[in-house]
């Protein structure tokens, strides 16, 4: 029975502490942050067994993204996963790894967001700023003592509930049951990476259309679009890029370059004009 | 740049004005960017068409509706629930005899 010794646990936790955004680009988002964390409990797990190390390795290269703090329960979730998969839990497998994680991402990156960077953060610096008030160092040194106590040990607390879940809800998340749940969490994901997409990107036209000698443009494409359906241009440039990469195989470098060559079109013939001025 | 002071400042403004087509071109690669990760993340979440229809009843939700982030949430795991129960149920039929426990329904109470 391998069981994760406490130290690489710790030593986990800790890598995923200071280095949840390694190497961060926009291609891989936080997959090293994840990798470098997973890498001390692999490497306790599969001590004699190099090649075992690479394929567990090799799980957690997929694209993950999500919210640092909160996201650190996942973390803790796949360590206890990878436990039971080194018990030899024949049902554990990468992709109920990884559909579990990719899941969970959504959600997670959603909840913590707004909680923790939309309701901490200002709350704190709302805090600090008073006591600022002056020209008083103590509301910075407040803040940065704060968060990073409340951050360290929060996130060690859900890494640690999110272990001892991953070991136990094992036989519940691999059964039928866990299919269903698992369905379920994916489909909450996609309501809410809908609604994140729809708060976060915006994409407008500024594209109009005057006849000669009015002073009211008769076409304003942007209206015009929100009546058929607010956001219109957002899911149509996502779809765009889900169609690319997900059909044409495309890497996100490739779409990212094409949507600059995209916005460079669009602004020279007026479809795209942000609108700002010195 | 800070030797130069302002005089170079306003000659960065003269070379690149807001309303030129580089800085227009660049804020608008800064809207448009974001799509690549929201894409990146349903690629992992869409298997087949039908996936797509609570990507969009999201997007309606904030979009149309105006409804921020942690209500939509709270929305979708309603959904989610409802569906696990559903689920489950069907399990419980399919199974005579075995009466499924609910032990642990959503993640939210992590």
């Amino acid at each position: 029975m391998a069981k994760i010794s406490k130290k690489a646990l710790t030593k986990a936790f800790n890598n995923w502490y200071y280095g949840n955004l390694t190497c961060f680009s926009q291609e891989h988002m936080q997959t090293f942050g994840y990798m470098v964390s997973m890498l001390p409990i692999i490497r306790d797990l599969y001590a004699d067994d190099p090649k075992l190390q690479m394929c567990s390795m090799n799980t957690y290269r997929t694209f993950f993204n999500t919210e640092p703090q909160l996201g650190t329960v996942i973390v803790g979730i796949t360590a206890g996963l990878e436990e039971a998969r080194a018990n030899g839990q024949e049902d554990v497998d990468d992709e109920t790894i990884n559909s579990l994680r990719a899941g969970l991402m959504g959600p997670i990156a959603g909840i913590g967001d707004s909680l923790v960077v939309g309701t901490l953060i200002p709350i704190l610096l709302g805090i600090a700023m008073g006591m600022s008030t002056g020209g008083s160092p103590i509301g910075a040194i407040f803040y940065i003592i704060v968060w990073n106590l409340i951050a360290y040990f929060g996130m060690k607390m859900l890494f640690f509930k999110g272990y001892e879940m991953g070991g136990k809800a094992v036989d519940f998340l691999v059964g039928p049951q866990g299919e269903a749940l698992r369905e379920s969490i994916t489909m909450l994901g996609g309501i809410v990476i809908g609604a994140v997409a729809a708060s976060w990107v915006s994409v407008t036209t500024a594209f109009s259309m005057t006849a000669e000698g009015a002073d009211e443009p008769f076409l304003v494409l942007q209206d015009t679009l929100n009546n058929v359906y607010p956001g219109f241009l957002t899911a149509a440039f996502i779809m765009l890029c889900w169609w690319l990469m997900a059909k044409k195989k495309m890497s996100p470098l490739k779409v990212m370059l094409l949507l600059v060559v995209i916005a460079f079109v669009g602004v020279l013939i007026g479809f795209f004009d942000p609108g700002l001025n010195y | 740049m800070v030797k130069m002071g302002a005089p170079m400042v306003e000659l960065i403004k003269n070379y690149l004005p807001m309303d030129g087509l580089a800085m227009k071109t660049l804020f608008t690669v800064g809207a448009l960017l974001p799509c690549v990760g929201i894409a990146i993340l349903l690629k992992q979440i869409v298997a087949k068409a039908l996936d797509f229809i609570p990507f969009f009843f999201g997007f309606t939700l904030a979009a149309s509706l105006g409804i921020n982030l942690v209500s939509a949430t709270i929305i979708a795991a309603m959904f989610a629930y409802i569906n696990y129960r559903i689920k489950m149920l069907s399990l419980a039929k399919s199974a005579p005899g075995g009466v499924v426990e609910f032990e642990e329904e959503e993640e939210e109470d992590i």
